[in-house]
This record gives C-alpha cells, structure tokens and sequence, in this order.
C-alpha cells in the first residue's frame, strides 16, 4: 500500500475508544493526516479505511489486550502513537454508587489505560520514540457532585501519566494528559444536561469543547517536536 | 517444546543487545551465572525491563510462546526469577510447562 501525505505519514498510531466520541475523531484526524491507526473499542468498528485496523478488545482485559498488541508487533515494526480515550462514566450519587459500576470505571478508566500504556511502549521501546496521550477530564478538578469514581479515576489517569513519563523517559516516551472539558458525545448524552451545564458555567469559557480544539492539544503533544513535553495536563475552556 | 539452552540463548541474546548500547568498557558478562536483578546486577531497572520485556517478544516470534514474565506468580516469588540469567531461564520453562 503506497504511503499516504499527512502529518502523520508513515507514523503508526493506535487509539482506544476508537469507536465513537473523542476516540473516533482522533483516529479519523489521524486517518486523514497519513498515519495507519489501529483502534480499540468493546464492539466491532465504526470505522472504514485502507489504514485502519480494529480490535473489538476490552481495554480492561489484560490477556485481550496483550493478544491484541502481539498481532499489532506482528503487522507493525514499531508504534509511534497511542492515544487512550476509553472511558466509561455513571454519574450517579456517592451514597447510591452501584459497586459494579463503580468497577467497571476502575477497570476501564485506570487499568485500562495501564494496560495499553505497557504494551504500546514495550512497542514503542523498539525505535525509542514514542507519544502516550491519555484523555482526562474537567471532572478531575472540578470534583463535581455525582463523579465521585469518575473524577477520582481520571485523576488517576493523570497520575499515571505523570508515574509512565519517568519511567519511559529513558525510551524517549512522552506521557501526557488532554483534560476536557465536555464535548457533544454519547458519554456526555448519559449525564443529566442540567447538571452539565452547571458545571461548565463555571469555567472561564462556559462552552463544549470542539473537535478542533482537541485535535490542536492532541497534535501539539503527538509532534515529533514536542520531545521536551512530558508529564503535563492540558486542561480544556480554562478549567484549573 | 523449547529447552533450557533455546531460553538461554534467547537471553543470551536479550543481553546482546544490551551490550550493543554499552561501552566496549562495561560490557555486561553473557552467562547463566550472570545476575540481572539486586546485588551485584550491572543492570539498571529501564535495562532489566528492557531485557525482559524483548526475552518474552522473542519467547512469542521465535517460539509461539504466549507468555507474561512479569505476572502474580513472579511477584510472590521469595527469590525473584530476575535474579540471574539462570533463574530467568528455571521460570520461563516452569511457566511453559504450565502453558
């Protein structure tokens, strides 16, 4: 297959989530600047090009996970790329948290996010070069009503970021964190609208997020040049 | 089925590569005695995650073993199967016997 033109030509990219919301604007973004993508998602792909390969895989299941990433060394010689933007959310009520929802947040939105870190890098090792990008959230900070676990575990996604920068230093790894705000998504259409639009009158710019506002942090932390920028959190419409 | 000499030549060769990114100076010794992990190891922590991370990739290209070297069962070891080149080479074969 003849290499496309792009920002990404020849660059190999995998994005969890990459079946709808953020996840599928980033693999799409990244589709149309040249890279091959390799997307993750629970169910079969919404997706269709030349570049693309799906894994229908639980991120939060280790073995699918590392079957996954073996076919992926198999097919690729080496991963540039991995952006981790599965995540699930239950807004819901500290005292009323049911304990399987509250697992289901824990295991997709933090060791999910682990389990795609260690395999990509062992990947990304190969050439020592590497970007991990995970997508946090306003709710880490803000620590709204009702995202007890959602917020706790996209802070923890941060910290991991933050943990994975120094110990994929020697690699040349980069580990980053997009914190948005709220973006027009199934996920955002689960949560109370009401509730939403509280939150986000709060900040200094009280608007959702657009696609290009993410694909611009997305890119900035991607580049090649952005080899200096690690262990950092980006947040979104000015949260802090 | 994979032997102890295939492991250890698949070590060997994990150390290898090690050695490439080394001074000609401080080459690491190639050898079943040779300590990877605690006292004594020339190794630094990102060279032993390097070299057990490309043994298990290598166990899977050259072998088809699907193995993790890093799971529950080598965390809850007294003596840690990444002490030497030949407890690394005892716990590979114990896991494949149980593959």
């Amino acid at each position: 297959m003849p290499e496309a033109a792009g920002r990404y030509a020849r660059r190999v990219a995998v994005v969890s989530g990459a079946r709808r919301g953020i996840g599928k604007a980033i693999a799409a973004h990244f589709l149309a600047e040249g890279a091959h993508v390799v997307g993750f998602a629970r169910h079969e792909t919404t997706l269709a090009h030349e570049r693309y390969l799906h894994f229908a895989v639980d991120v939060g299941d280790d073995d699918a996970v590392r079957a996954a990433f073996r076919t992926i060394a198999r097919r690729f010689s080496a991963l540039d790329i991995l952006v981790n933007s599965a995540g699930v959310v239950t807004a819901q009520h500290a005292l009323l948290m049911p304990a399987a929802r509250a697992r289901d947040m824990v295991t997709t939105n933090i060791l999910g996010t682990l389990f795609m870190s260690r395999e990509a890098a062992k990947l990304m090792r190969r050439r020592k070069y590497g970007r991990i990008i995970n997508i946090g959230s306003m709710a880490a900070v803000l620590e709204p009503q009702g995202d007890s676990v959602y917020a706790a575990t996209k802070a923890a996604a941060a910290t991991l970021a933050g943990v994975l920068a120094k110990e994929l230093a020697g690699f040349n790894i980069t580990c980053n964190t997009l914190g948005v705000s709220a973006f027009a998504s199934d996920m955002l259409a689960q949560l109370d609208r009401e509730h939403v639009e509280a939150v986000m009158a709060t900040l200094p710019q009280p608007r959702l997020a657009t696609a290009d506002d993410i694909l611009n942090v997305i890119d900035f932390f991607a580049s090649e040049h952005s080899g200096a920028v690690t262990a950092q959190t980006v947040y979104l419409g000015g949260v802090h | 089925m994979v032997t102890g000499a295939d492991v250890e030549a698949v070590i060997f060769d994990a150390l290898a590569a090690l050695n490439a990114e080394r001074a000609a100076d401080d080459q690491i010794e190639i050898s079943a005695q040779t300590l990877l992990f605690g006292t004594g190891s020339r190794l630094d922590s990102l060279q032993l995650v390097s070299l057990i991370t490309d043994v298990e990739v290598a166990l899977n290209t050259t072998y088809g073993l699907e193995l993790s070297l890093a799971d529950d069962r080598a965390l809850e070891r007294a003596e840690s199967p990444y002490t030497s080149v030949a407890t690394l080479r005892d716990y590979v074969l114990e896991l494949t016997q149980g593959d």
